[in-house]
């Protein structure tokens, strides 16, 4: 069992429900986002066009914000997903600095309102309590949605199923990923992500 | 031959400018405590700062002394009295690059979980333990140096040893962080160990501001420094992948070029010049870890930055609680001098008669 995603950049065209969907659930304060889609302009005109990368934390296999962590806040379920304990969490930010991916946030200690000036709403408030200043922040893979026997919550939004969800071992997203030539982001550098993306 | 060394107390009035820059830097700590981190200067890209960088030098220059004062049992150019002083600098540098960690952490609390851990997979949990090794050896050996005026050889290997790990394993810290390219050179360790040395015989300039040897061995390492940083620095901007090209770019005309020169003129060249034209120890001294203090500032603003985003500018709290942190050094050191006196043991009489 390997929990990953798989992201179909054909599919894809940056309409960021997933952005959104990620922020409203989990939370997350202004300027941080676990799932987003970075939009880059490619060719010149006429044949100028713009193209989307939607990221998330990769929940790699060798994760090194997981053998970084000096105590063990950073950790990798049976299941593949990287999670951070905030208990354990000791604010040292050296996942941060690990991470190749940039998929980690600290914790500075930001308002719970997100717009200057407003008081925050009471759903702002109950999810600023859940956050812990000081510490490090991830996308979880929406472990709790998992749990749960659901999937992703950036997944299940996206109106082109470009986020596709499902246990990386199976046959049926092997296949999916051989037969389109999947690929992980900067492979090189030996995480072995658990995001994989069929290209354009 | 002991040349003349500075062993008198510290003058009050530097104890008095220590302590109102310790409360200082106190006050300003406990303000980052209550708002949270975001008083820095810091960002979801720039996490590591102007805290990890001082920490870089004090510790550095904290395990040289303890290297210096190992290799003294080899070769005879420091007193015992001397060696004492060092090795409670060395303690007062352990002491502050702990309180540096505490302040970055944000909370004492989780300094202890780094120690009750024993995560050794991760590097920084072994330049916990090493910075701790190095702590009780110079603690343990300056009892030894009070007692019988040496350590013995066997000693000063171990410390020489432990002092170099240490170094090692904070080069190594930076340099496994997977994606920072500017890091991951062997560069990153020439430089820790050499910027160590410069700062290790800066500390021990301040002591002794007239013993040659100690002049010439920090002149030695303030020429080693300049070369390695404008090797490293022009050899990325003529000849490095567009990345680096752009980095280095940043530090000579940039954003970064105020740390870059900053360390090249008034930290490097600036003290030199001293050095050979008109000798002022302390300025020297102070010149000198100024200057590696904003080479680790540049190493690490620059290993972190992002297209598109500014180069990282500590903010006036973590400037305060710099000042304030040094302030505290001096305090502590002030104190442990007191309260280590040297004291007039029958074998150290015997030695001082000798060399007189």
């Amino acid at each position: 069992m390997r929990y990953g995603m798989i992201l179909d950049l054909k599919r894809c065209y940056g309409c960021n429900a997933c952005t959104v969907i990620c922020k409203q659930k989990n939370g997350t304060p202004k300027g941080v986002f676990w799932a987003k889609v970075y939009a880059t302009e490619v060719g010149k005109y006429p044949q100028a066009r713009r193209e989307y990368l939607p990221t998330l934390c990769m929940h790699c296999a060798n994760a090194p914000c997981v053998s970084v962590c000096p105590t063990g806040a950073s950790y990798k379920r049976e299941d593949g997903i990287v999670l951070v304990d905030e208990s354990k969490c000791i604010g040292c930010r050296s996942c941060m600095l690990s991470c190749p991916y940039e998929a980690r946030y600290f914790d500075f200690g930001a308002e719970a309102s997100y717009f200057p000036g407003k008081e925050a709403n009471p759903y702002e408030v109950a999810q600023a309590s859940k956050r812990k200043k000081g510490t490090v922040n991830k996308c979880t893979l929406c472990v709790d949605r998992i749990d749960e026997g659901e999937i992703p919550a950036c997944a299940q939004v996206c109106p082109t199923q470009a986020r596709i969800f499902g246990d990386l071992e199976s046959t049926e997203l092997q296949k999916l990923i051989i037969s389109r030539n999947g690929y992980q982001e900067k492979s090189v550098v030996g995480t072995d992500p658990s995001v994989y993306y069929l290209p354009r | 031959m002991y040349r003349r060394e500075n062993n008198s107390p510290m003058p009050k009035s530097i104890l008095a400018v220590a302590a109102i820059l310790a409360i200082l830097g106190i006050g300003s700590w406990i303000y980052q405590l209550i708002v949270g981190m975001q008083v820095t200067g810091l960002d979801n890209n720039v996490v590591w700062g102007l805290y990890i960088a001082f920490f870089f030098v004090v510790i550095g220059g904290g395990a040289a002394l303890l290297a210096i004062v190992g290799i003294s049992e080899f070769k005879n150019i420091l007193s015992p009295d001397s060696k004492s002083r060092i090795l409670l600098l060395s303690i007062t540098t352990f002491i502050g690059g702990g309180i540096l960690i505490t302040i970055d952490l944000g909370n004492p609390i989780q300094v202890f979980r780094i120690a009750t851990s024993f995560k050794f997979q991760s590097l920084l949990v072994w330049d916990f333990w090493l910075l701790a090794l190095c702590f009780f050896l110079a603690l343990f050996y300056l009892v030894k140096v009070r007692k019988d005026n040496s350590g013995g050889k066997v000693y000063g290997l171990i410390s020489i040893a432990a002092a170099l790990f240490l170094i090692v394993a904070e080069s190594f810290l930076l340099s496994s962080m997977l994606g920072h390219h500017l890091w991951e050179s062997g560069m990153t360790l020439i430089s820790f160990l050499i910027s160590a040395a410069v700062v290790g015989s800066a500390f021990i300039l301040l002591l002794m501001p007239d013993n040659r040897t100690v002049r010439n061995i920090l002149l030695a390492t303030l020429v080693f420094s300049l070369i390695a940083t404008l090797a490293e620095v022009f050899t990325g901007a003529l000849t490095g992948n567009p990345e680096t090209k752009t980095e280095m770019m940043l530090l000579l005309s940039g954003q970064g070029a105020l740390y870059f020169w900053g360390q090249v003129l008034i930290g490097l060249i600036l003290p030199l010049f001293l050095l050979l034209k008109s000798y002022k120890p302390i300025a020297i001294a102070l010149l000198s870890i100024f200057g590696t203090l904003m080479g680790k500032v540049w190493l690490l603003a620059l290993g972190q930055w992002v297209q598109g985003s500014l180069v990282y500018i500590p903010s006036l709290p973590e400037l305060i609680t710099i000042i304030g942190t040094s302030g505290i050094g001096v305090l502590l050191y002030g104190v442990l001098v007191k309260a280590f006196e040297p004291k007039a043991s029958p074998k150290a009489e015997q030695t001082k008669m000798s060399v007189a």
